[in-house]
Parts: C-alpha cells; sequence; structure tokens
C-alpha cells in the first residue's frame, strides 16, 4: 500500500507518496523523476543504480523504499553546487573516464562515499572500493586516474 | 600570430558534464504524457509452431490497452542482410522468439497480462550445435530461406540447408603449399557465446500521430538502418518514420540491428496514437536477445624450414542463431581476413553462417578478430616453438607491410604491423619480476592481428553556420561512447577555423541529418572525418566568398581563424563568421547568398565486391588496422586462476585524432577481452534455454580483474593517405588481442594449450592434469 514517506533528499526535504516496497530505485526515477540513477541489471551486481544512503554508498535497486523513511539520501543530482561540478565530475572529465557514460553516477557516487571515509585510498583500496561497480568501457584505467585526479583536487 | 589546432589533441569529451551529472537522456530516461508500456510475449521453446494463442485472460488485466500476435500483422520480412524475420512470429525459432506483444498503462500490467497469455505449441525438434546444423538433413530452420531477400555478397545461401551464407577465398595452391611445407601445424577451436555486456539494457519509445506517421526514440547505433529495418517490418515509406537516436549506453555491436523497436513499434499501432516504451531488463536482454556468436574453427598451417608460412587453411563454422542478423556478415568479413595479418602465398578459406535454434548472434566489437586471432597466434607459437625460432622473430618475418596485397588480394596502403610488434616488444622490456610463491607460474605472450573495416557506406554530414558566428555540425555519427562528437568537433573546429567551444555536435534525426548507416567497424572517424572536413570546407568556400565581398578583398588572400574570416595581406582587415552567416547584404538592403550551410559525403571510389569463387576483390575494405599485444600473466597452479599482471598494446591508427579517446579504446577494448578470455560464456541448455542471464552468474571484469600496468600506444608512423589527417579506426582491434596474447602467456607459463574460450581454472587444472601430450584440445 502506497504511503507517505518523508526523506532528505539532495539536501532537501521531500514528502512523496509511494510504494514502500518499491526499490529506491523505481521510487527516485518513477516517483521523484530523478533519471540520474541509472539500472543496470536490478539484482545489485553493476552498481549502476548507486546512491549515498546515511553516508553509505548502496545499491538503490536493492534498498526498499521503506528505508528511505528519514533517510538523508544523496544522488547524482545533488552534487553539483552552485552551478560548479564536484570536484569527482571534474576529474572524471579530465581522466577521460567518461566514455558511453551509463555506469559513471553510480561510480561517482561510490567514489563520493569512498574518499568521505578514506580521504587518499591507496591502489588496493581504489580497487575494493569500486569493485562492485561495473563499467564495459573504459577498461577502469581513466577510472583509477580519476579518482586520484580528485583525491588531487579535495586535497586542495 | 600562433592559431590553436585542436586535431591531436587530448580534448575532453563534448558531452562529459551531462554524462557526469546524469543529465545525459538515455532511452529509458524518455517519459512522455499518456504513455504505456509494453513488454514482448516470447516463445517457451528452441523451435515449435504456435497451434492455438488465448488471449482471454491476459485481455482481463486491469490497465491492458493492446496485445498484438503474428496473427495481427501481415507478414513481412525484414532483417539487417538476410529478410528472414517478421515482428511477430508463428513459428518460433529460438527460445524467446517474438510471438506477440502486450501494451498497458503501467509496466507490471503488461507483464501481467503477458504472462497469462495462453500458447499451445507443436514442439519441433530443434538443433543447438552449429556443426550438426551444417549437415543436418532433418532440421532446418528456415525452409524458405531460398526465397528470402538478402544483399549480394552477404547471403551465398545453399538451398535446403542451414547456410545463409558461405564465404570462399582461394588464393595460390594450398595442396602444394601444404607438400612443400617442412612443418604442418593443425587445430580446433571453440569459442562460446558471449554478452556485448553494454550497462543500459534496449529501450525504446514509439509513437504514432494520427497521420500515420511514427516517431521512434532508441538507443541504437544506426538510426538510418533502424528505419529501414521499420520501414520494411511496418510496411511505412521513410518519409514516415523518424528515428531519433538517444544517448546510448554501452552498444559494443548489440545496438546496430533493429530489435525491439519494431516489436514496439508495431504494436504501437494499436495504442490510440499513445506513445509505447519498451525497456528490456537484464534477464530479458540476455535471454533472448543477442550474443557474439559461438564459432568452431579448423586451422591447418604449412610452413618452411626458414620460418616462412606458406600455405593456410582454414574453416570457420559461426553460429547464427536462429536469425541471419549481422551473421552473415561475420562470415564474410572474418572469413576473409582469417587467415592474420601474414603474407601467405596460398589460402583456401570456407567461412559459413549457419541458423541454429539459438538466441540471435550479432555483430560484436571485431567480429571474428578476437576469436581468429586465438586460434592462429596460438599456431604461430607452436610453430616458432618447433623451430626454435622467438615468436617475436618469427612474426616479423611473415608480417604484411605496406604494398603487399593481403588474403583478398588487397593492396595495402597503410600497415604499421611491424611497427606495432617492435614497439610492444620494446616497450614490455625484459619480463616483469617473477612470483615468489612456487605455485605460481609467470608467462608471457604476444599476439597481433589485423581488421578490415567496411566499403559501401556513404556518410553525409552537414554544417550550419548560426546567426551569431557558432557552428552546429549535424553529424551521421552515432557518438556511443566512443567519442565521435568530439572528434568531429576537432577535426572541424581546424577546417574551419574556430574555436571547439564555437561547435556543437547534434545527435542524428533521420529526418534532416545526413544518411548514415551506422556505428560499425571502426568507421566513423575515417568515414564521417572525412564527410566532415568536406562539409567543413564547402561550409568554408560559402563563406570566403561572402567574407569577399564584405570586405572587398579577393578571396585568394582570405583565410579563417578563430571564428574570423580576415586577409592574409593585411591580418588587421577582418570580419567575424556572423556577419556572412546570412549571406551579404548590400547598403540598399538586398541580398545575396543566403544561410549558410556546408554539405560533405564520403564514399569510397575504388571499392569493390569479392569475386564469389575466389574471394579475391580489389578493396573490400576502405582500410585495413593492425595491433600487436604482449601479455603478462601469473598463474595458480594450484587453483588454475589465471591474473593478467600486464598489457602492453600498440594499435596502428594511421593518425590519433584525439590520443586520450584512442586509449580509452585501447584499454577498454583490452578489459573487455581479458573477460573474454577468463570468463565469459554464455551457458545454454539443452533446451536452447540460457543458463546464465544475470550478472553474477555471467561476470564480466571488474576493477579487481585489471592488471596493475596497461601501456596503451597509438601508432602513427603510417598515416592513411585517405583518412581524415591521415586516421584510421582503433575501436574494435583493441579487442582482438588479449584473449591470444594471454592463451600465448598461459602456455609459456605452463607449456599447456588451451583452444577453448574461456580459459577458466577447470581447463587449466584438466590440462595441467594431462601434460603430456602438450596440446590439448
Amino acid at each position: 500500500m502506497k504511503r507517505d514517506i518523508k526523506c532528505t533528499i539532495n539536501g532537501r526535504q521531500r514528502t512523496f507518496y509511494a510504494d514502500p516496497c518499491a526499490s529506491v530505485l523505481d521510487v527516485l526515477r518513477d516517483v521523484l523523476h530523478l533519471m540520474g540513477t541509472k539500472e543496470g541489471c536490478g539484482t545489485g551486481d553493476c552498481g549502476a543504480c548507486t546512491i549515498i544512503w546515511n553516508g553509505k554508498a548502496v545499491n538503490s535497486c536493492l534498498l526498499l523504499a521503506n528505508r528511505m523513511e528519514n533517510a538523508e539520501i544523496w544522488t547524482i543530482e545533488g552534487l553539483m553546487k552552485d552551478g560548479e561540478l564536484h570536484p569527482i565530475q571534474q576529474a572524471f572529465i579530465e581522466a577521460g573516464a567518461t566514455q558511453c557514460g551509463f555506469c559513471n553516477p553510480g561510480f561517482i557516487m561510490r567514489i563520493k562515499a569512498m574518499l568521505e571515509e578514506n580521504p587518499d585510498p591507496t591502489d588496493e583500496e581504489i580497487t575494493q572500493g569500486l569493485v562492485g561497480n561495473i563499467c564495459r568501457c573504459t577498461g577502469y584505467k581513466a577510472i583509477r586516474d580519476a579518482v586520484k585526479i580528485a583525491v588531487k583536487k579535495q586535497r586542495r | 600570430m600562433s592559431v590553436k589546432k585542436y586535431v591531436g589533441e587530448n580534448i575532453t569529451d563534448v558531452r562529459s558534464v551531462n554524462k557526469v551529472t546524469g543529465a545525459t537522456q538515455y532511452a529509458a530516461d524518455i517519459n512522455l504524457p499518456g504513455m504505456l508500456y509494453a513488454v514482448m510475449i516470447r516463445s517457451e521453446y528452441a523451435h515449435a509452431v504456435v497451434k492455438d494463442i488465448d488471449l482471454s485472460e491476459a485481455l482481463k488485466v486491469e490497465g491492458v490497452v493492446a496485445i498484438v500476435t503474428y496473427k495481427d500483422f501481415p507478414e513481412l520480412h525484414f532483417g539487417t542482410y538476410v529478410h528472414d524475420q517478421v515482428a511477430f512470429t508463428e513459428h518460433p525459432k529460438y527460445v524467446g522468439d517474438p510471438i506477440g506483444a502486450a501494451a498497458a498503462e503501467t509496466e507490471e500490467a503488461a507483464e501481467k497480462a503477458a504472462s497469462l497469455v495462453r500458447i499451445k505449441y507443436e514442439v519441433l525438434p530443434h538443433i543447438l550445435n552449429p556443426e550438426e546444423a551444417f549437415k543436418s538433413k532433418e532440421i532446418i530452420i528456415h525452409p524458405n530461406m531460398h526465397t528470402y531477400k538478402g544483399y549480394a555478397g552477404f547471403f551465398n545461401f545453399k538451398k535446403g540447408t542451414n547456410i545463409p551464407n558461405h564465404l570462399k577465398v582461394r588464393k595460390g595452391d594450398v595442396e602444394k603449399g601444404f607438400a612443400e611445407a617442412d612443418y604442418v601445424v593443425e587445430s580446433r577451436i571453440t569459442i562460446p557465446p558471449i554478452y556485448h555486456g553494454n550497462i543500459e539494457t534496449h529501450a525504446c519509445v514509439c509513437k504514432y500521430d494520427p497521420d500515420g506517421r511514427l516517431t521512434v526514440q532508441s538507443t541504437t547505433q544506426g538510426p538510418f538502418l533502424l528505419r529501414e529495418m521499420l520501414s520494411t517490418a511496418i510496411g511505412l515509406p521513410m518519409n514516415r518514420i523518424t528515428v531519433v537516436h538517444t544517448a546510448v549506453g554501452g552498444g559494443f555491436g548489440g545496438k546496430i540491428s533493429g530489435n525491439i523497436e519494431i516489436r514496439a513499434a508495431a504494436i504501437a499501432q494499436k495504442c490510440e496514437y499513445r506513445p509505447v516504451k519498451m525497456v528490456l531488463s537484464r534477464r530479458e536482454e540476455w535471454e533472448t536477445v543477442y550474443t557474439r556468436q559461438a564459432l568452431v574453427g579448423y586451422y591447418k598451417t604449412g610452413v618452411s624450414k626458414d620460418g616462412k608460412i606458406i600455405a593456410r587453411k582454414v574453416t570457420l563454422y559461426w553460429d547464427a542463431g536462429a536469425y541471419a542478423d549481422y551473421e552473415v556478415s561475420v562470415a564474410r568479413s572474418a572469413g576473409y581476413m582469417s587467415a592474420g595479418p601474414y603474407d601467405i602465398p596460398n589460402i583456401w578459406i570456407d567461412s559459413y553462417a549457419i541458423y541454429t535454434n539459438k538466441l540471435v548472434a550479432t555483430a560484436y566489437r571485431g567480429f571474428g578478430c578476437s576469436e581468429t586471432t586465438f586460434c592462429y597466434e596460438q599456431d604461430m607459437d607452436i610453430i616458432a616453438d618447433k623451430f626454435g625460432l622467438d615468436p617475436v622473430k618469427f612474426r616479423l618475418k611473415n608480417a604484411l607491410e605496406r604494398g603487399m596485397e593481403n588474403a583478398t588480394g588487397q593492396r595495402l596502403r597503410s600497415c604499421a604491423l611491424k611497427d606495432c610488434i617492435n614497439l610492444v616488444n620494446e616497450k614490455a622490456g625484459r619480463e616483469t619480476k617473477k612470483s615468489e610463491n612456487d605455485g605460481i607460474k609467470r608467462g608471457r605472450g604476444i599476439a597481433v592481428m589485423h581488421k578490415f573495416t567496411v566499403h559501401t557506406v556513404p556518410t553525409a554530414d552537414i554544417v550550419k553556420l548560426n546567426e551569431d558566428g557558432t557552428i552546429t555540425l549535424e553529424t551521421s555519427a552515432v557518438d556511443i561512447g566512443q567519442g565521435s562528437n568530439t572528434v568531429m568537433a576537432q577535426i572541424l573546429a581546424d577546417v574551419l577555423g574556430i574555436g571547439i567551444d564555437k561547435i556543437t555536435v547534434v545527435p542524428i534525426n533521420t529526418d534532416y541529418s545526413g544518411y548514415g548507416w551506422q556505428t560499425a567497424a571502426s568507421s566513423k572517424t575515417f568515414f564521417n572525418g572525412n564527410s566532415t572536413i568536406r562539409a567543413g570546407l564547402d561550409l568554408r568556400r560559402k563563406i570566403l566568398h561572402y567574407g569577399s565581398m564584405v570586405l572587398h578583398i579577393p578571396e585568394s588572400d582570405l583565410a579563417t581563424r578563430d571564428g574570423k574570416i580576415y586577409s592574409l595581406s593585411d591580418p588587421d582587415k577582418s570580419i567575424p563568421f556572423s556577419a556572412v552567416s546570412l549571406g551579404v547584404f548590400n547598403e540598399e538592403g538586398g541580398q545575396y547568398g543566403g544561410p549558410v550551410i556546408g554539405y560533405g559525403v564520403f564514399t569510397v571510389e575504388d571499392g569493390s565486391f569479392l569475386d564469389t569463387e575466389t574471394g579475391q576483390g580489389r578493396k573490400p575494405s576502405a582500410f585495413w588496422m593492425f595491433a600487436a599485444m604482449i601479455a603478462e600473466v601469473e598463474v595458480n597452479t594450484e587453483t588454475g586462476n589465471i591474473r593478467v599482471v600486464r598489457f602492453v598494446s600498440a594499435n596502428d591508427v594511421g593518425k590519433a585524432i584525439n590520443p586520450k579517446m584512442v586509449q580509452g579504446q585501447i584499454n577498454g577494448g583490452a578489459i573487455q577481452g581479458l573477460g573474454s578470455a577468463l570468463f565469459e560464456e554464455v551457458l545454454i541448455n539443452r533446451e536452447g534455454k540460457v543458463m546464465n542471464a544475470n550478472m553474477h552468474d555471467y561476470k564480466m571484469p571488474t576493477i579487481g580483474d585489471c592488471p596493475d600496468e596497461m601501456i596503451s600506444i597509438p601508432v602513427e608512423t603510417q598515416p592513411h593517405p585517405d583518412g581524415p589527417f591521415g586516421a584510421k579506426g582503433v575501436g574494435e582491434p583493441a579487442m582482438a588481442c588479449p584473449a591470444a596474447a594471454i592463451a600465448n602467456a598461459v602456455a609459456d607459463a605452463l607449456g599447456v594449450r588451451i583452444y577453448s574460450m574461456p580459459l577458466t581454472p577447470e581447463k587449466i587444472l584438466d590440462a595441467l592434469e594431462k601434460k603430456s601430450p602438450k596440446e590439448v584440445r
């Protein structure tokens, strides 16, 4: 049964009417029209739908909407600030980590959560942090480069 | 005065801001007022005839608007090369073959309705193995094949068989070659089907207007091919069909042919002129749409004592699945390049596309290259080993070079293969440190390749000068992530003499964009690069003409730079492009000329078909690409696990218009190739049903599977005389070498040969157990 759900999305209080048994991914896309979060598999295997939920990067296709209640959620739409790209977004562009772009929002949210916890990850920590997100285009080299560029940018 | 040049620079992706902010619109992101959702009704059997279909329960589902089946449409045949499909079929030929579709107010209602359609089948015997299907007289999957329409050169069918195409190459006297050879090596390869693995599944939105016009928005690599297929399948003239491609979330060949769009458009005819959206789930995408073809291949190679290859015989059985789609093209093109990038006087090739009752195989990044390279490059190492030759020197001795004729008799005008081999050898240097652990064996392998492109696909590009002096390029290249929008903008900026920030590249709308068949065959930089240059030059000629009238300076003294027309002899005299964007106005208010548009086309004027009996032809491919790669691996002899620790790649690109994007292609192809080499395999059971249509049972490479080191070198020593700034292509060759290089590295590490992809731990352990004889087939 649909009901009102209240939470903070991208820094703004939102109340919406949704099925608490729907996936967060479906609610974001179909109810809140936040289309930046992508579905690649729907089974938690590809990471394209990664969002930040209460400070953690999660696959939004596996999280039920009732877990949105009173949660703090960040999606890709919340990263640009005052018309400026977030350093991770800038780093993706500089590193050439945008090919088809479909996995980019998920990767960027995963990296944001990772760097908030560990602002200067080692190569091995980057690998461990990103192993749940799949990119078919880049061969990951440019994505790894992007993380390193973002680390430098954020240190400044 | 210095002028900024863009060609050759690492310009960042012109569409990247939208990609990193999630603003890029993919087909599944489109929501229109009144939109319905459609799902397919698919066959449960690999081969059957539908005897009865009962819609009564399905029609009771709340929200259902229409359910259609094969009964509702005339049997209009369509296909990419062979017209062997219909929108909905009474005679399903694979598990998942579309029989009908249901459209409803919600996706859930459409799914429910589709699941409630009751179908009675007469189940027919099916056939899944291409070698069996090749011989079969009992099971003929397309009994009416001889009545189908198909493209010449791509549809050399044999009536009464399952063979829609047979490509022959006959060069020299292969049996004489074998008789003269001092050593003959024979091998058999098997390659399973694999997935394209595009993270965005197939999706589209179709809408009819009451006046009979159809609009299709789709994630497609080929809007014009899609329009052609829609026109044939639906029976609408092309001027009543608009195809617009959305952003494409990964293609790799899997979005080249029309597929779900045709079915969605068919049901949209019955949906009250409302938009109809179809989005495949991962499971449906992988159970029922496309794979790379499976292959069984046989190689026989004869070599003389001095290490010269003198004869090669190749037989390839390509598993097309239920419909020919791109597979007849695979059999043709992969066939004629299957002898490898070597100078071989005697060649005999038979390459067959074969129908089976499996899901459809289609184009896949560099089709045929990775598969045949996997075989001929392992054979090269076996031969080198036999003669005690260095594998690098042995390849250099036989490698093709500029001026030589290849297997089909095409004289090469650009071939940097030897440079690629020398470069990877040099960059790889000495082998990296061996592991301390005794159970880990380290090895190194090399592989080289060549790749054809197309010749019969003209492109047309249109450049508009806007009133404010900025530029809009209506490209006919679909940017599927490879970066063609950026590359075309770089080329155009240099041709026109304008900042790249003043150029916008807009996606194809078949109503007004110039013709461009599709993004395929690593052809866009070469073909569209050329037509973009010509469109730019056409526009530049016009603005110089108008500029001459405004400035009262002869055209011969005018040039363009930084968005201005200026005098070469007196550079202070200049006007901005905007001053002539609408032509020239005189003082009385009259006007000469008009809004400025440049138009450019590119065709391969000296292209040629292949002779059907000998496979010989002057120029079946506009250019050839070459590459070499060295892989280093560590194999755990306890677990059979392979870890690639290093890739060194060199790709003969003619000229890198954007070196960083070229490296992006090489790196991406390397890891896609690594996946196919080590773990990717679509598992199909005896009933023809896919068993691992999800991303946990079908594993694709993650960042954790990548080598510690990847060196990717664009090689620019052989600019192509016809290429834009000398450029050729790179996307597909990037994927061709990894599997072969890894297999050779494994053989180097363990002394065992594995001729079947993927190189799973089971195969490694099995091979180690039976280490004698050395070759595991």
